[in-house]
């Protein structure tokens, strides 16, 4: 706890440095690197993304930049965020480890499929981006479909390699006792996969917040993705850093609970 | 069960052929407790790979209870030696573990599982981890799974190596308990001559991957110390280390 609140004063210090050493003002008044209070200062500007809703109303566009206002566009953008990341990862996740047990069913289909899998992870994944807008336009399909796919291509390798390392002996002994078919994938050779699968999770959440903020960068109508595209093309760099500070938060928050949900999945795991 | 004129060769990644079983040939009458002891790597795990359906012989055959053997299945239950309890199923859940993949009833499983929880002395950790357990323990509920799944024959391949003599003393009470109340055939491989006297109603000897002497262990049960020191005992110790290549003169 202690070393947490050093490190983040830490940063919050080096940052202020950064910006002092740095950053230079531009003749309209804005800062190349902006400092820590300028950011959080920025914090009202975000009363313009609150479009209203629950029976309250948007803010006038002149007038309206209040905390209040701020907070409720931040919650509807995160909201929408955070709904796309997580249907996109439930789908990505629910595939990816599907197929990959579906594929080691069989010895021949595996050592076809598995190349070709490890060859998709390493295709550059924001690149694929593009062609996600043209197929999807800006719709919250395209973006859930690019965030599942990000963390599906991970997921899928992960949970081949997974189970190809399961020692036989489980297998063996599930066998002995009358059990196969589906059944020994989903009740043996699966959970003795999990806790090997566990990093990936973690990994593909990763991946999945880039998919997630870049794939708002298409004209979504909202999202954090969205605020931070906005602010890039009016050079709000203040806001710029502001958002960044809220994604990692954003970020870390949905990490420690999957993080947390797989601990007790695997908590059967010997030490 | 019976094997009839069993043989099956390896190739190792050195090119060289190695005989794992050499026509092997026996059969074990219904419920008896057959021993078989041998040195390491000279075929005694060869021989229940092939009874459990691990591996096929590449001639002769191996045959349970009239049928011939085509790969594992519940009629043959196995303990291994190395642990293969589900570490991330609850003690409960390993021992009912083969009766829900035969699709037992679950009111049966539920009695099955209870009965045998009981008598390996575990109800109270019915809902523990196995990583809760100690190695005796963890035994005692591997042993209790495959009992509980109702095989017709059991193959134990040296289960209790590396257990103190005391825990494993106690592991063979509980073992002889179960066998003597079910009346299961059991094939026993240990390479430990005391375990096999103290166990067996039979001791099959096995080197180079053939069965060198059938010696019958006949004398009384239970195998008390004072049964173990008998003249009967020592015969048939002497009988086996023979046969195992242990000269008279150390």
């Amino acid at each position: 706890m202690v070393q947490g609140v050093g490190v983040v004063a830490g940063i919050l210090v080096v940052w202020q440095l950064a910006s002092m050493l740095l950053g230079s003002t531009s003749g309209s008044g804005i800062s190349t690197v902006p400092s820590p209070s300028e950011a959080f200062s920025a914090f009202p500007e975000l009363s313009a993304y609150w479009t209203g809703g629950f029976g309250l109303e948007a803010p006038a566009l002149t007038s309206g930049d209040s905390f209040g206002n701020a907070l409720l566009g931040l919650l509807q953008n995160g909201v929408a965020t955070i709904y796309r990341l997580v249907l996109g990862v439930s789908i990505g996740l629910i595939v990816g480890v599907g197929l990959g047990v579906l594929v080691t069913w069989s010895r021949t289909l595996r050592e076809t499929v598995a190349p070709l899998a490890h060859f998709a992870r390493m295709m550059p994944l924001l690149a694929m981006l593009p062609l996600f807008g043209l197929w999807f336009g800006p719709t919250n399909l395209g973006v859930i479909v690019f965030v599942a796919f990000s963390v599906f291509v991970v997921l899928f390798v992960v949970t081949i390699n997974a189970i190809e390392n399961v020692p036989n002996f489980y297998s063996s002994y599930a066998r002995s006792l009358g059990c196969d078919g589906a059944r020994m994938r989903l009740s043996v050779v699966l959970p003795a996969a999990l806790p090997e699968i566990r990093g990936g999770i973690l990994l593909a959440m990763g991946f999945a917040w880039s998919a997630v903020i870049a794939g708002e960068f298409l004209g979504q109508e909202s999202g954090l993705g969205r605020i931070i595209q906005r602010a890039g093309y009016f050079s709000q760099t203040d806001l710029l850093a502001l958002m960044g500070v809220l994604t990692v938060i954003a970020a870390g928050i949905t990490f420690a609970l999957v993080s947390w949900g797989l601990s007790w999945a695997t908590r059967w795991v010997e030490e | 069960m019976e094997l009839r004129d069993v043989n099956r060769e390896f190739t190792q990644a050195s090119g060289e052929h190695i005989r794992g079983m050499d026509g092997v040939s026996f059969t074990i009458p219904q419920g008896q407790f057959v021993c078989i002891l041998g040195p390491s790597g000279q075929g005694k795990s060869t021989l229940i790979n092939m009874v459990a359906g691990f591996d096929t012989p590449d001639s002769g055959e191996v045959v349970v209870n009239g049928r011939p053997v085509r790969g594992p299945g519940p009629d043959r239950g196995v303990v291994f030696q190395r642990d293969t309890l589900f570490l991330w199923k609850r003690v409960a859940d390993n021992i009912e573990f083969g009766l829900k993949a035969r699709g037992v009833p679950k009111a049966e499983r539920k009695e099955t599982v209870d009965r045998y929880l009981k008598f390996i002395g575990l109800e109270k950790f019915a809902r523990a981890w196995p990583k809760e357990l100690s190695g005796g323990m963890r035994r005692r509920v591997a042993i209790a799974a495959v009992f509980a799944n109702d095989p017709e024959v059991l193959l134990m391949d040296e289960p209790f190596v590396g257990l103190d003599y005391v825990l494993r003393a106690a592991l063979h009470e509980v073992l002889l308990e179960l066998w003597s109340r079910t009346e299961k055939t059991v094939m026993f491989v240990t390479h430990d001559i005391d375990e096999a006297l103290a166990l067996g109603d039979r001791v099959l000897v096995v080197q180079s991957g053939r069965i060198v002497r059938d010696v019958p262990l006949d004398f009384e049960r239970p195998r008390t110390l004072e049964v173990l020191e008998s003249q009967e005992a020592a015969h048939a110790r002497v009988a086996i280390l023979r046969s195992m290549g242990v000269p008279d003169a150390v």
